[in-house]
């Protein structure tokens, strides 16, 4: 885990190129020439950080989107944004907060 | 329901160019929605070696900067993903790494085709940012003498070598081509022993094509039919699975309702001076880019269009042939020599016909008895 909370305001990395195929995104991670392609709620997500957000709003903006649970949603997107900060694609654009 | 698996990711491997299963998906989903995915721009013509077997006429005008700059937002917008930068020597164009900038900045992956001769530390630094998704570049003969003799430029190998030392010190992703010529076709062990010695992925090929105004003075470097067939034994020779080996130079013919080729489909090419030509060999123009917009051409061009309607069962001549299962049919080729774009390439028909040689050598028994020739 890469420690992103919900209230974490996370960016896209500069180190990544990517495109939105009719709904579904594909990424080439510049630092490791990896390669991720995202389905289309992955994209989704990806789409909304193209400007820096905290997963809190993202949940907010899906929620609008998808029939889903909330608790089930926040637990979703928490997990998929340290996936992400993983794969170095997002990172934090604010210190963490202080626990 | 949120599906919890929201990534696939794919590193390069020895054996395959970086992300090919990846690349192929988008590519197809691109295609089904009439969206250009991989576009291949010769940003210049001219080139700091002279390749005996190039088939680049140098001479062709170049776009200034502010223009591609505005073409790259065009194809930006459009969809397009990956951009292959080749040339003549493309790191020649006089602002190569502004225009790396400027693609790195607007989200494509580009792949590289370059000898690398002419890039310092600083330059491969630059590369470093510039989401390259591979770089390719071409030995001649794993000889250094032989090498620099074929591209008439002393002192070329050692230079590419210093650049893929630099390119694996960042590591970026790079691999290496070759075209089987008489330089190096009598000792290809020696090209893969290159190829491993560099721990780097190789891809080869016998093909030489005609320059593109269809002269083909450079053909004494070419080998004959008997030579690839003698090259092709020797290359089973050297593989650890030769039955695996054979079966990657056929084509299978596959079922339903098949298409040509990616030329006009999942891209273009562009000439230095904007012209359009739907791949790398045909030599049509299909629209110029100084004067239409990219969407114009992709979406209104005649030509493509047709392109994009033929299928393999309108290539009559071919369907009929013995060889098709062996043949990787080349529209390009077939049209550049007045054959149409259903028609047969001479280069495509040699290489069908020794790749059934030379199946047929390794069986010791006819292929085609055994073997579906039909849908």
């Amino acid at each position: 885990m890469s420690g992103i909370t919900l209230d974490t305001k996370v960016r896209r990395t500069s180190n990544a190129a990517s495109r939105d195929i009719a709904g579904e995104a594909i990424i080439l991670s510049a630092k490791d020439s990896m390669l991720h392609y995202l389905d289309e709620v992955g994209t989704a997500i990806w789409g909304l950080l193209e400007e820096p957000k905290t997963g809190e709003e993202i949940v907010k903006d899906l929620l609008g989107r998808y029939e889903v649970e909330q608790g089930t949603l926040e637990k979703d997107v928490a997990e998929f944004l340290n996936e992400l900060a993983g794969k170095n694609l997002i990172a934090p654009c604010s210190p963490e907060p202080e626990s | 329901m949120l599906p919890l698996e929201h990534t696939a990711s794919e590193k390069d491997s020895p054996s395959r160019p970086p992300g090919l299963r990846l690349i192929a998906q988008a590519q197809k989903r691109a295609v089904k929605n009439g969206k250009a995915f991989d576009l291949t721009l010769e940003l210049t013509h001219r080139c700091n070696v002279a390749c005996r077997h190039c088939y680049i006429i140098p001479g062709e005008e170049e776009l200034p900067f502010p223009e591609w700059e505005g073409i790259l937002q065009q194809l930006a917008d459009h969809g397009v993903f990956v951009l292959t930068l080749t040339g003549g020597e493309p790191t020649l164009y006089s602002r190569f790494f502004d225009l790396l900038d400027v693609t790195a900045r607007l989200g494509f992956a580009v792949r590289l085709f370059s000898n690398l001769t002419t890039l310092s530390e600083e330059d491969v630094d630059r590369l470093c940012g510039a989401n390259i998704l591979g770089v390719e570049t071409t030995f001649h003969a794993a000889d250094p003498e032989v090498h620099d003799r074929f591209c008439r430029s002393p002192g070329a190998f050692a230079r590419t070598m210093r650049a893929l030392a630099l390119l694996k010190d960042r590591g970026l992703p790079a691999a290496i081509k070759t075209a089987w010529t008489r330089c190096n076709h009598e000792d290809p062990a020696a090209m893969f022993r290159l190829a491993a010695d560099l721990g780097l992925p190789m891809r080869a090929s016998p093909s030489v094509s005609p320059r593109r105004d269809m002269s083909t003075d450079h053909f004494t470097c070419k080998l004959s039919e008997g030579e690839v067939f003698e090259l092709f034994m020797k290359l089973i020779q050297l593989s650890e699975d030769p039955a695996q080996y054979a079966s990657c130079d056929t084509y299978p013919l596959p079922k339903g309702d098949y298409g040509f080729c990616g030329a006009g489909v999942t891209g273009v090419r562009v000439t230095p001076s904007g012209k359009v030509h739907p791949c790398v060999e045909m030599q049509q123009i299909v629209g110029d880019l100084r004067r239409q917009s990219f969407e114009e051409i992709w979406n209104d061009s005649p030509f493509l269009k047709k392109l994009r309607t033929l299928r393999l069962r309108d290539a009559t001549e071919c369907m009929n042939c013995p060889d098709l299962r062996f043949c990787f049919r080349c529209p390009g080729l077939a049209y550049n020599e007045g054959a149409g774009l259903c028609g047969p390439a001479t280069e495509a028909c040699l290489l069908a016909r020794v790749n059934r040689r030379t199946l047929e050598a390794l069986s010791e028994s006819p292929v085609l008895e055994t073997s579906e020739t039909s849908e």
